[in-house]
């Protein structure tokens, strides 16, 4: 073999070794086998588990993913990100008990960024909403967003879980605390949202006006206006806004599959025009499309309130109160 | 003086660096180059092309055509690097431009970010603090304006507690220091710049310059320049450049930067801003990687136009989006609070800016709830809400279609962004969405509506399935302004450096190239047009979308399918490529420790701290030479010639080294172990040393590049110690042999 001297051959065989770098096939599955043979080679290593944990998740094997990075937690016990990452992977699994518990020892580990504690907590949070303990998740929003108040999520998840527990006047103080802090637009929209909820209706119209003003697709805006105009009882002023927004959705609504976020507007509107089962049946749609938590609530609340009230009775309760 | 030279291998040459005393900078001012070259051998008088990065006390000097890496490699075996180092040191000295060249502490260039029509934002890094100056204005010889000190924000890198670290750094461990804001993972020391200049006018070209106090630190140069954004609302032409999946570090992504680069300068209109849609640092987001294969690599570019950033999986190992820390977070500035525009986001996470008549979207597919009910879509629906621009793009890195290196009817990532994020940006009349990840070049026909969880299918949900090449079948047709489900095109821009890959067509696909490269994108008044530009600077595919009246939107049952793929029986594995700049730490021919004819006991070998006294002291190539190892050529008792060797070498900052490779020629197969750590094998199936079992039989020969694993772990400040194990497939095998050297990426 004449080693030196030698003319490189433009060909290079590769030799391997997943660095890391992409390689031909950055597919999960090539990922997975690349990482499982570094392992072979290498022995157990926390970063590769946890790399091959992401893997598997991409690919929804959330029991490999999860076995995979209780490994790399015994390699590295220390390692905020892995113990981050499987109490998300075991809230996912729907293993309550044993995130808190991962959960538990990520806030343990010295020396933990602000950043990450704020982002353990908000998974702590999570894991108390699937247990029910409402007040408890809405504890671990406001501890999170004291170790980082620029996070946007747990303003609104604080936000949701105040006007559940009935706390209104907290809630609107708590978003113009994130809108201070933040200036996310997200939060002013959420703020008007607390505002209608708490039957502030002139404050909430004069918040929504240049809002709508100023935007271009308006059917949500309107809604909002709708609502405010209803608690003022300007019926007529508001009926035509729910029309007008009901032709918009209407417009911007897909042929086939449903856009979640239009069908919980469209449910909406048709709930405060007295459409109610056509708003129960917008609100399932919305919840098997992504609308989560909040169309199944909505939809529940819909159905509970039918049942109370007549529905002539329910239309006025509607207008007063979403 | 031979102490004061190193060389390194760069791209499609080497480097000389030498490292040059006070004393000799005045002398080396008062050289002639001119004469001096001509007086030097052919060979070298026209490869050397120019002095690059003059740093504080050190010239580099960048030689090309007439030596290639391997070519090189051969010719200092063989020469000796005493003799090159001595032609070489000479030339050096020879370049006046060193004297006039500043003191420059620069570890990341000058680069700019979060442009909008009145503000812009520059950023640099240093090793150790300086006193920032930034000065602008609209001649390069006059740069008349000066940013307050209060309007340039200082983060720094300066270690923890019980961190071990350098004298010089641990000093720098002042209150005043330690109360800066934190940079999450750069190398200690180093203190990054951000520098926020306002009360710039609209569509206005300025320039600019960096001082360390009164000191010049950028040259003086129309290079250093950047251009406001115009009004919101403004119709004049724009380009802008988009690429995904680059941050390699090798040579394919040099290529299509300069293949994008020729391209323009051919065309002669200059880019406005370019927007990369992730996986920009390999690995694994690094902060060392993002420095090597994303900033110096994109210098160029970065230095007069913005770069708006997508964050990619490989980023996501290192920075989270929920917490918005790690090495992309310190690496960019984005706005979250509308100063472009757009719908205030709060996080640097997603967000939105205008440019002229154009909306742009960014969004976080990687690591955020991509949920309807999550804040990210509930922010991107608002912020489509008040988006009032002509044109409506969206970028970010996972693509809802591909049958790239990733497949989207299969892979959670891509379904949920199908299924979660497309319905709301189409009902909000999106015009283009940009992704990457998936390493190819796929783009769309006219297209709405497929959001299915289940396999994508083209039948009714295309909307125009002509090739959009207003050469060929004709631009495609939408309404004026933004139009709810009038048709968007998608392009999977992974293509621009990372290895390609493919599993299959995409039906919705009209183009589907598997070849490096990177989109051109030009949006005149109502029409668009891009262009996809190889590592040749080649168009190889046009589209345009012309946005003009209310055109008739009609679903096709039966739209135009692309050819069915068949995927090669045998897939060719692609070379690994070397790094395209780096340092030799362990040259070729060097003298090792080596141990033949035996084995040793475990693996203490391997470790730093070994006694190998008794080992051979035997300069490589270690080669059989016909049969003879080490000019005995023993075997061991089991047969198989089997060779170890060690040898130390030297880092100075461990955590600033993104990778190490062997350059190396050997049979048949290895394993590597850095500091006693297993760091790579070759060839070899299971254990090691006199247990070493499944060799392969090595087909080619050559040297090849062979990247070394783990580093980030292994390698330590100072000394290192580098153990090799070679064994032969067989009792009878002829060519058993190992040359190797040693690089670290530059």
């Amino acid at each position: 073999m004449a080693l030196i001297g030698r003319r490189i051959r433009s060909s290079l065989l590769c030799a391997i070794l997943c660095l890391g770098v992409a390689r031909a096939h950055d597919s999960p599955e090539h990922q997975i086998e690349a990482l499982s043979e570094r392992l072979i080679r290498d022995g157990d290593s926390a970063d590769v588990l946890l790399e091959r944990a992401i893997e598997y998740r991409v690919l929804g094997k959330l029991k490999e993913a999860a076995r995979d990075l209780q490994r790399a937690v015994r390699l590295a016990p220390g390692d905020s990100l892995v113990l981050l990452e499987l109490a998300q992977i075991e809230l996912q699994r729907g293993r309550v008990t044993e995130a808190l518990l991962w959960v538990r020892r990520a806030l343990q580990v010295p020396g933990l960024a602000t950043g990450e504690r704020a982002a353990i907590l908000m998974i702590r949070s999570h894991c108390r909403a699937a247990q029910g303990s409402k007040l408890e998740a809405l504890d671990d929003c406001s501890e999170a967003l004291r170790w980082n108040p620029q996070l946007i999520s747990a303003y609104l998840e604080r936000s949701s879980w105040q006007q559940r527990l009935h706390r209104p006047h907290e809630r609107i103080l708590g978003l113009e605390e994130g809108i201070r802090r933040t200036g996310a637009g997200l939060l002013v929209v959420e703020r008007i949202e607390a505002l209608l909820d708490e039957g502030q209706w002139q404050q909430a119209l004069e918040a929504i006006e240049p809002e709508l003003t100023s935007s271009r697709l308006q059917g949500t805006w309107k809604i909002r206006r709708a609502r405010a105009l209803k608690g003022l009882s300007r019926r007529t002023e508001a009926e035509r806004d729910l029309q007008s927004a009901l032709e918009e959705i209407e417009l911007r609504m897909p042929r086939v599959v449903k856009d979640s976020s239009l069908l919980m507007d469209r449910a909406l509107a048709r709930e405060l025009l007295g459409q109610t089962e056509a708003a129960i049946h917008d609100y399932k749609l919305a919840a098997g499309c992504g609308g989560g938590d909040e169309a199944v609530e909505a939809g529940r609340r819909l159905r509970r309130t039918l049942r109370r009230w007549p529905p002539w009775e329910w239309h006025v309760q509607a207008g007063l109160k979403h | 003086m031979k102490k004061n030279l190193t060389y390194r291998i760069v791209r499609q040459g080497f480097a000389l660096v030498a490292k040059l005393p006070s004393p000799h900078l005045a002398r080396v001012a008062r050289w002639d180059p001119s004469l001096w070259m001509r007086r030097h051998p052919q060979g070298l008088r026209s490869s050397l092309v120019t002095a690059l990065q003059p740093a504080r006390s050190s010239l580099t000097l960048r030689f090309v055509k007439e030596f290639t890496a391997p070519s090189l490699f051969s010719q200092l075996t063989r020469s000796g690097l005493g003799r090159w180092a001595r032609w070489l040191w000479l030339l050096a000295v020879s370049v006046p431009a060193l004297a006039q060249n500043p003191h420059r502490p620069f570890t990341r260039l000058p680069y700019l970010q979060g442009s909008s029509p009145t503000q812009i934002h520059v950023l640099w890094r240093t090793e150790g603090p300086i006193q920032p100056v930034v000065r602008w204005g609209t001649r390069p010889d006059r740069l008349d304006q000066t940013v307050p000190l209060a309007a340039i924000v200082t983060r720094a890198s300066l270690g923890t507690n019980g961190q071990p670290m350098l004298p010089q750094w641990q000093s720098l461990r002042t209150p005043e220091n330690l109360s800066l804001p934190k940079l999450h993972s750069a190398p200690i020391g180093t203190f990054q710049y951000e520098a926020h200049i306002e009360g710039l006018s609209p569509d206005t070209v300025y320039y600019y310059g960096v001082f360390n106090g009164s000191e010049r630190l950028t040259a003086e140069s129309p290079e250093q320049r950047f251009q406001t954004q115009p009004q919101p609302g403004t119709v004049r032409p724009y380009r802008f450049w988009v690429l995904g999946d680059s941050g390699t570090g090798r040579e394919a992504q040099r290529a299509v930067h300069e293949g994008m680069q020729a391209w323009v300068k051919q065309d002669g209109r200059p880019l406005d801003f370019w927007i990369h849609v992730g996986d920009m640092a390999y690995g694994t987001g690094r902060d060392v990687e993002f420095q090597s294969r994303f900033f110096e690599s994109y210098q160029t570019t970065l230095r007069n136009s913005v770069c708006w950033p997508a964050m990619g999986n490989h980023e996501g190992h290192t920075s989270k989006g929920s917490t918005g820390i790690g090495p992309y977070y310190d690496a960019y500035w984005v706005p979250t609070r509308a100063e472009s525009g757009g719908l205030a986001s709060g996080t640097e996470a997603y967000y939105s800016f205008d440019h002229g008549n154009i909306h742009f979207i960014c969004l976080d597919s990687h690591d955020l709830d991509r949920k309807p009910s999550g804040a990210m879509a509930k922010w991107l629906k608002a912020d489509l809400e008040k988006a009032k621009a002509e044109w409506l793009i969206a970028f970010w890195h996972h693509p809802p279609y591909t049958k790239g290196s990733h497949d989207s009817d299969k892979e959670a990532d891509l379904i949920e962004v199908r299924h979660h994020l497309l319905p709301i940006l189409e009902s909000g009349g999106v015009d283009l969405v940009l992704t990457g990840h998936s390493h190819i070049y796929e783009r769309s026909m006219l297209m709405d509506g497929a959001y299915s969880t289940n396999a994508t299918v083209a039948e009714n949900f295309i909307l125009d399935d002509g090739d959009g090449d207003p050469r060929g079948d004709g631009a495609y047709r939408k309404g004026t302004g933004l139009r709810p489900h009038e048709g968007a095109v998608q392009v999977v821009a992974g293509h621009s450096g990372a290895s390609l890959g493919r599993v299959g067509t995409s039906p919705v696909m009209r183009r589907t190239l598997v070849e490096h490269g990177s989109l051109l994108v030009d949006v005149e008044g109502d029409t668009l047009v891009g262009r996809m530009i190889n590592r040749e600077g080649v168009e190889r595919d046009r589209f345009s979308l012309v946005k003009r009246g209310a055109p008739l939107v009609r679903r096709l049952s039966l739209p135009w399918q692309p050819p069915e793929y068949k995927a090669p029986e045998k897939a060719t594995k692609s070379p690994y490529p070397p790094p395209l700049d780096h340092a030799v730490l362990i040259p070729a021919g060097a003298e090792w420790r080596a141990l033949s004819g035996a084995h040793p006991q475990g693996s203490l070998w391997t470790q730093p701290g070994f006694d190998d006294s008794t080992w051979l002291l035997a300069k490589a190539p270690f080669n059989s030479g016909r049969g003879r190892l080490l000019g005995e050529g023993r075997a061991s008792k089991e047969g198989r010639p089997s060779l170890y060797v060690r040898r130390q070498f030297t880092v100075t900052q461990a955590d600033a080294v993104t990778e190490l490779g062997l350059w190396v020629d050997y049979a048949d197969g290895i394993i590597v172990y850095l500091n006693g750590q297993e760091v790579t094998r070759v060839n070899v199936g299971r254990s090691s040393g006199r247990n070493a079992q499944g060799i392969k039989l090595r087909e080619d020969s050559g040297a090849v590049y062979v990247p070394l694993g783990s580093i980030a772990r292994f390698l330590v400040d100072g000394v290192n110690v580098l153990a090799i194990e070679c064994h032969a497939h067989s009792e009878g095998a002829i060519d058993f042999g190992l040359n190797p050297a040693l690089w670290m990426e530059d």
